[in-house]
């Protein structure tokens, strides 16, 4: 059973992890983000990102993660410095497959406000504005 | 009186009733390996949703997966958990995933908004790719290549590309709906990456992988990747 904390640590790690990967933010403008969102995942080129357009690019993020194949991100594929200032002394300081992929949806649907399957341009600028508010919030 | 009474004892009635149907709902795990067509027979009128997708090779419904009546099918690599019947229900308990939603919400949103960082990666990407292909491949080709192949960076601890970022990218175009051959550029997982045309390309329908070329026909125009 995947606890809150597990799930708490997990998310943070990863949320920090891609940060602290590309190094600095760039003060990019929210629609900018989201954008870059369309550029990369919206493989039917109609202005929105569908469920399936967004957990076929999470779950390849994940796996190119995942460099042993294990179905764990954990250790080395989490270089220690990125959990520095993470709040995840209590956590397991790993994220299953599992407890990842059956988020997806859930997340999708936070954000999918009009429940129409679809993050549309206005949706994918909260998604991206939420992201921004938990980089300041980090910083 | 008799009449609230009879209310309630509906009520009650349909309350017991809920948790009796939705528990209807079954999961079937359906796995497309060696990239091979796989159908698995189960009775889909109650309807079907992907729940959990197992394989970093992508599931497009209609293209990599889908169902009819009596059985649901995968293809090139796409591995998933199905929820047949009723619809609505997860595996993971309700409580715990909208709990966890909006913590997870902001890094999945991390994590795919800081696509605006890969060019930064994308430049140092040929390099890295001609100075590790040759030997990863000869070395690690099992079958399972191309899950094995994401991983040639492992210096980077993998995070160049953020995850799936195709190696290369090509184009295919089907022009009066003529079938045309388009030769893939490196080995790997091919997908499409940016469906271009508005008629639909289906995998084994509209387009295909035959030896080292991508065929597409019917109007399918697309950009492909190799991951």
């Amino acid at each position: 059973m995947v606890t809150w904390k597990q799930l708490v640590g997990a998310a943070v790690l990863l949320g920090t992890a891609t940060a602290n990967a590309a190094g600095p933010e760039p003060a990019g403008q929210p629609v900018d983000t989201a954008k870059a969102m369309l550029d990369r995942m919206d493989r039917n080129l109609d202005g929105k990102i569908s469920i399936e357009e967004y957990r076929n690019a999470m779950i390849r993020r994940f796996g190119a993660r995942d460099l042993n194949d294990d179905g764990v991100l954990e250790g080395d594929e989490f270089p220690k410095e990125w959990l520095a200032g993470a709040d995840v002394q209590e956590a397991t300081g790993k994220v299953t497959w599992e407890q990842f992929a059956i988020q997806l949806v859930v997340v999708f649907d936070q954000f999918d406000s009009d429940k129409d399957g679809q993050l549309d341009a206005a949706e994918l600028a909260a998604f991206a504005d939420a992201r921004k508010t938990k980089e300041e919030s980090r910083s | 009186m008799n009449r609230s009474l009879i209310v309630a004892t509906f009520s009650l009635a349909g309350l017991l009733l809920l948790p009796a149907t939705a528990a209807q709902a079954s999961t079937v795990t359906c796995e497309s390996t060696n990239n091979e067509y796989r159908s698995c027979p189960v009775d889909t009128s109650g309807g079907v949703r992907l729940s959990q997708q197992l394989s970093t090779k992508g599931c497009w419904e209609n293209d990599t997966w889908g169902f009819d009546r009596n059985k649901i099918w995968v293809d090139r690599g796409c591995r998933a958990q199905f929820q047949v019947g009723a619809h609505g229900t997860s595996a993971a308990g309700k409580g715990d995933a909208l709990a966890a939603a909006a913590v997870i919400g902001i890094a999945a949103a991390a994590i795919i908004a800081s696509n605006q960082h890969d060019d930064h990666h994308n430049k140092n990407y040929n390099n890295s790719y001609n100075n590790s292909y040759d030997n990863r491949y000869d070395g690690r080709y099992d079958g399972r290549y191309d899950d094995n192949y994401r991983n040639y960076d492992n210096n980077r601890y993998g995070y160049n590309g953020y995850g799936g970022d195709p190696r290369r990218t090509f184009s295919c175009e089907s022009r009066n709906d003529r079938r045309n051959y388009c030769s893939i550029p490196g080995r790997g997982h091919v997908e499409i990456y940016k469906q271009r045309s508005s008629k639909p390309c289906r995998h084994g329908h509209s387009w295909g992988v035959e030896g080292n070329s991508v065929w597409v026909e019917d109007g399918c125009r697309a950009e492909f990747a190799v991951f």
